[in-house]
């Protein structure tokens, strides 16, 4: 990775117990030319964080053993500037809810148009942002106002993610 | 009857016997008197003719006379003649039994009943012959001598008594017609009075004993059998009454039973399909994980394919041709596993109707591990199959028995913490078969034990279960006839065995299906599951 790919490449981490989704994900990112690094469950992943550092993490939430909503807040706790979104096969507006409380960049439900992952990814906010690398500055990340749906990440709202109409807030906002 | 007799015979041999005694009496008087004369004149050969002539009539067996010593003097039989009658003989008694000779006698003293040598009896008088004036003028008797000697007339009673067997023979032939009369009327009054009425009752009687109750008696009198045949027919009407009513009422009773048990039929019915969709609504979220999970990986990589190829349009590289090949095959069995879920889903929730047929076990219990082994994996549960080789065919309803296995393996997995193991599997039982689902969770506690059966019964908190599970489970092995049993240790695990018979009673496996068809409005678990 060299300094004018650094602003397009990026380091992503995906995490899900199901091959073919890490597989195919896998495949995908790195047809978009990003570096990509795979881990089949909660304990890998928080290994290979712990070695390295990611820019994205795609989290399944439903993983034998650590779920994935256990592993977003370890890993936002090692690297508060980790972009997290999550993944779920079975949506439920109670996971989606707990899982932007804390502080998830966004949640998707499988089957997804893989085209929006790379929307979201492009879109994702970028880390200059937060000059101060501080855990003040992850916090005020977290408490910051919800619109990033209105612009990048946008067409979701009427595809793929039922359970954002099903969220009257959401709706609202958008 | 026979004393009267006996006592008329008595009176009439008296009297007869009387009779002869006052005809010898006055034979012997006859006699005295005709041979008086001679006696004085001496006249030994008259008096003789006399007693001779007397002598030969019918009925006089003889006429002697004899001396003061005893000597006859004078016989019928001539024989007889100079010959001495001891004075201790009979004819003598009279005078002689004491010491001292009588000199007068009554009637009754004279006569005596002999026997004669032929067995007949004859009667015997004897009458004293006196001395008289004209007697001691002539004679030599002196005048001192009070009797001169006796005369002893003897009358055959033979006629007499020919007479009084004919007259004992008419009276018992008389007696005999008479008790035959009397038999025969007290029969008759015996039979019109009471045997035929008690005939009648008793007819009546048996009649109601084999359980016909209309049969009447006719009251022909107002006696007292004819009291008891009307009080009796009074009974047997009130009897018939209170059948009546009793049938009227076990019949609507029995139609009420009816209408009860196919509403229960129904009821439990509705309660499986309840139960089985709540197991749908359960399934589903590990369903659509299990889905979705491919679909995400298919559809992922079918963009890679599609983004390869169309931006590069030469020929693909054997390196890129090989990793086309893996994805392709991975698409492929990630497609059928897709594929198999959703049959095995169709196939739990499909209302088949009730059929009992002959089935194997083994799939049916790999279709229950494949539904619920991603569930097991996220809960951090081994789910294990065991099943017995050479497991003798089942016949069962294939669906309930599948939807019981679930239900019990569900529970078992919500109540196994992480780490536990939970089994389910079949194997060969006395009873049948024994399928068990055993886990090593919680346990139930004892006090839950006698009730985890009772619809709506539940631990679970509001909004998680409603309760209809075991309820069901236990529904599906009564209609198997067979028994469920729980073993259960707190903090241990819960082993659930249901012992299912081979084989379903005829009426049962011809039958089942009609109160399904019958049970119109349910709910087309099919549609409802896929909606």
């Amino acid at each position: 990775m060299n300094g004018e790919a650094s602003r397009k490449l990026l380091r992503i981490l995906i995490v899900d117990d199901e091959a073919i989704v890490r597989d195919s994900l896998g495949a995908w990112f790195r047809q978009d030319g990003h570096h990509v690094e795979l881990a089949p469950n909660a304990k890998d992943a928080l290994r290979q964080t712990a070695a390295g550092r990611y820019d994205l993490a795609f989290l399944d939430i439903k993983m034998p053993g650590m779920d994935g909503l256990e592993l977003q807040a370890r890993l936002a706790e090692a690297d508060p500037e980790l972009t997290i979104v999550l993944m779920t096969a079975y949506a439920s507006v109670d996971t989606a809810v707990k899982a932007m409380k804390a502080g998830a960049y966004d949640y998707i439900v499988k089957p997804f148009d893989p085209d929006d992952l790379s929307l979201l990814v492009s879109a994702r906010p970028r880390r200059a942002r937060c000059a101060p690398r501080t855990r003040g500055c992850a916090r005020a990340w977290r408490a910051r106002p919800r619109r990033r749906c209105c612009s990048a990440a946008r067409p979701r709202c009427g595809t793929s993610s039922s359970w954002w109409r099903a969220s009257p807030r959401r709706t609202r906002r958008c | 009857l026979w004393l009267a007799d006996q006592w008329a015979l008595d009176r009439q041999r008296a009297q007869l016997e009387r009779l002869v005694g006052l005809s010898a009496d006055r034979t012997a008087e006859t006699i005295h008197r005709a041979a008086h004369d001679g006696m004085l004149r001496n006249d030994a050969e008259g008096v003789r003719r006399i007693i001779e002539n007397i002598g030969a009539q019918e009925g006089i067996d003889r006429v002697r006379i004899y001396n003061k010593e005893g000597r006859v003097r004078v016989s019928s039989r001539r024989a007889e003649e100079g010959t001495l009658v001891d004075k201790g003989s009979s004819e003598c008694s009279a005078c002689h039994a004491g010491v001292q000779p009588k000199a007068g006698l009554d009637r009754e003293d004279r006569i005596r009943m002999l026997q004669a040598t032929d067995g007949s009896r004859v009667l015997g008088i004897i009458t004293p012959i006196y001395n008289e004036p004209a007697c001691t003028s002539c004679h030599v008797h002196p005048a001192s001598q009070r009797v001169l000697g006796v005369l002893d007339v003897r009358l055959s009673m033979a006629q007499a008594d020919a007479a009084l067997r004919a007259s004992e023979r008419q009276l018992q032939y008389g007696l005999f017609l008479t008790g035959l009369a009397v038999l025969g009327a007290s029969f008759l009054l015996l039979w019109g009075f009471v045997l035929r009425p008690v005939k009648r009752l008793r007819r009546a009687l048996e009649r109601a004993g084999a359980g016909d109750l209309s049969a009447r008696v006719p009251v022909r009198s107002a006696d007292e059998m004819g009291e008891l045949a009307r009080s009796w027919n009074d009974t047997t009407g009130e009897l018939q009454r209170a059948r009546e009513e009793l049938s009227l009422m076990n019949r609507t009773l029995e139609e009420r039973v009816q209408e009860k048990t196919h509403q229960l039929e129904q009821t439990h019915h509705r309660m499986v399909v309840v139960e089985k969709m709540a197991s749908l609504g359960k399934l589903a979220a590990v369903v659509a994980h299990e889905i979705n999970n491919p679909l995400a990986g298919i559809r992922t990589y079918a963009r890679v394919l599609r983004r390869q190829f169309g931006a590069e349009a030469g020929a693909p590289s054997a390196e890129q041709a090989r990793e086309t090949d893996r994805i392709l095959e991975m698409v492929d069995s990630e497609a059928g596993r897709c594929g198999d879920i959703v049959r095995n889903l169709l196939a739990f929730s499909r209302d088949t109707g009730a059929r009992f047929d002959e089935a194997e076990l083994a799939p049916v219990i790999e279709r229950c591990r494949l539904l619920l082994h991603h569930q097991a994996e996220m809960l951090g549960v081994a789910l294990e199959t065991r099943v017995a080789d050479e497991l003798p065919k089942l016949v069962c309803d294939q669906a309930q028995v599948q939807q019981m296995l679930l239900a019990l393996a569900m529970n078992a997995l919500e109540a196994t913490p992480e780490g536990g193991r939970v089994t389910i599997g079949a194997r060969p039982d006395p009873e049948g078969i024994a399928l068990f689902v055993a886990d090593t969770g919680s346990g139930i506690p004892a006090e839950h034990l006698d009730r985890i059966f009772e619809p709506f019964f539940t631990t679970k908190e509001a909004g998680k279960g409603v309760g209809l599970g075991l309820a069901v489970v236990y529904g599906i092995v009564n209609r198997h006839h067979g028994r469920i049993d729980v073993e259960s240790e707190p903090g241990r695990g819960t082993t659930f065995t249901a012992r299912l018979p081979l084989a379903q009673p005829q009426a049962e496996s011809n039958a089942s299906s009609e109160p399904a068809r019958r049970s119109a409005p349910l709910p087309d678990a099919t549609t409802g599951g896929a909606a």
